[in-house]
């Protein structure tokens, strides 16, 4: 039987769901304009060595908690998940994006939905990040999916912003974000499994530092 | 060794800032402090080799209101390789009143091969009060071939601002794994700079952004809350994050317009 998420869930993931994302490069237009990753093979090793153990270390499992509370309607908790994602987020520019996505996330939602979790939450005046935005949005899917659909969006965000800044075409771009998620499936699990007391973060000082410049760059294709 | 440093900086109706209380236990010990461009200097000493695997060290430091320190050492941090798999420990608690300043200005943090260290920053600043915090994280000895070699570097900071949470990281490093690989891609002898501000009116953005170069590559932008500051770095090599914190230095004490203190070091 069709699980009653799913039709949600395809309409929300789409890559023509207008959150905005598509606007962002999240630091990698920078990295390139520095020659850190000037090629399709360099992309994928980033998405690899750098975004994928990004999201098990840190944003899949803060997800996890933010899915817990939207589960238990918890706006408390929520806030102070979306409070403290502002003290994680050292970089303005990644701040200020993943505000602006979770904002026009959150708005359409409410628009496309009924959710009481939705108004609820909006009331609060939150910064909305991405991250506590997609929680809410999920609530109703297993965590896993709920957080390989947020990886998908995730990886997908920097493989269709490589597009356009290396040469490479759609073709290369599916193989590279099927290849991400294939390699992301197996750690999902464990990633979204909540431990008290568990020990979260990720040590990515370039992405910030990248993330900072391309505030201030000369020029650009994308808004941060 | 378990071993502590406890510190609490007042300022003097003259105006000199100077330390109220002071404690500390092996293997932390202080020099003599000297009085510079109104702040008090404190070098922070561990007389032993560096920092073994079942060290455990608490450092606590106070600004009180209006008062100025600076912290700094005299000499690089080593932590040395683990000879049981234990791991050594340090937890630095730094607090700010109101009008008072703190500058932690560290030498290169070198973790030596197989070193297994656990380290957490709690800084709590008054509103009103103004921060320096440096960071410098070495490859290792790497004139010995030792380049990212240690076990495990965990590092957890968190900045309080007003009592409203500004700055979180958390850290674990270690040679297994894709940890390293955002330093590794810049050089395979990277070094990692880390500086939170507080206290400034007006930040000097292009002028830090400007210090960026073939050797350095760096960043700086607005925490969220607090109005602090972070500027993150990383460099080629020692010469380069050397040169690097020097001019950061320099660069912060220019835009609030007082002199830099000597460390009293050269």
């Amino acid at each position: 039987m069709l699980p009653e998420w799913l039709p949600w869930l395809l309409q929300v993931n789409d890559s023509q769901f207008p959150s905005g994302s598509y606007a962002h490069s999240m630091g990698l237009e920078e990295l390139v304009q520095r020659g850190l990753v000037p090629k399709p093979d360099h992309v994928e090793k980033f998405l690899h060595e750098q975004v994928i153990p990004s999201l098990c270390a840190f944003e899949l499992p803060f997800l996890a908690q933010a899915h817990a509370a939207a589960v238990a309607h918890d706006i408390a908790e929520l806030r102070r998940l979306d409070d403290e994602l502002d003290a994680w987020k050292l970089a303005a520019e990644l701040r200020q994006a993943s505000r602006q996505i979770g904002s026009r996330r959150l708005t359409l939602t409410r628009k496309l939905e009924d959710s009481t979790l939705a108004a609820d939450y909006a009331a609060t005046d939150a910064p909305c990040h991405h991250l506590i935005v997609c929680a809410i949005e999920l609530k109703s899917l297993p965590v896993a999916a709920a957080a390989c659909a947020y990886a998908q969006q995730t990886v997908s965000g920097y493989a269709t912003s490589a597009m356009k800044l290396v040469r490479m075409g759609q073709e290369r771009c599916q193989l590279m974000v099927r290849g991400a998620i294939a390699a992301l499936a197996p750690k999902l699990e464990t990633a979204v499994e909540l431990v008290p007391e568990r020990r979260i973060g990720w040590f990515n000082p370039l992405l910030e530092i990248a993330s900072m410049r391309h505030a201030r760059a000369h020029e650009r294709l994308f808004i941060s | 060794m378990i071993g502590h440093l406890k510190l609490v900086c007042s300022r003097r109706e003259d105006g000199v800032s100077y330390l109220r209380e002071q404690s500390f236990r092996a293997p932390m010990h202080l020099s003599k402090p000297h009085f510079d461009e109104g702040a008090l200097v404190v070098n922070l000493v561990n007389p032993t080799a560096g920092i073994f695997d079942d060290d455990d060290i608490a450092l606590e430091a106070t600004v009180e209101e209006d008062a100025r320190l600076v912290l700094t050492t005299p000499a690089s941090s080593r932590v040395f390789r683990s000879r049981k798999g234990d791991v050594a420990h340090v937890t630095q608690t730094l607090r700010v009143a109101a009008g008072g300043m703190l500058e932690y200005f560290p030498e290169p943090f070198i973790p030596h091969a197989g070193a297994r260290y656990h380290q957490k920053n709690d800084i709590h600043l008054a509103a009103g009060a103004s921060l320096l915090f440096f960071e410098w994280l070495a490859p290792g000895r790497v004139t010995s071939g030792e380049v990212f070699e240690f076990d495990e570097l965990q590092w957890d900071t968190d900045v309080w601002s007003g009592g409203v949470l500004a700055a979180r990281e958390r850290y674990t490093l270690s040679r297994v794994g894709d940890s390293l690989n955002s330093l590794r891609i810049v050089s395979e002898t990277a070094h990692y700079l880390g500086c939170f501000v507080f206290g400034l009116a007006t930040f000097p953005q292009a002028e830090v952004e400007a210090l960026t170069s073939e050797d350095v590559y760096i960043g700086c932008g607005p925490l969220a809350v607090g109005g602090g500051w972070t500027i993150k770095a990383v460099c080629r090599d020692a010469v380069a994050a050397r040169r690097t914190m020097k001019s950061l230095r320099e660069m912060l004490y220019a835009a609030m317009e007082k002199p830099a203190p000597t460390l009293g070091r050269y």
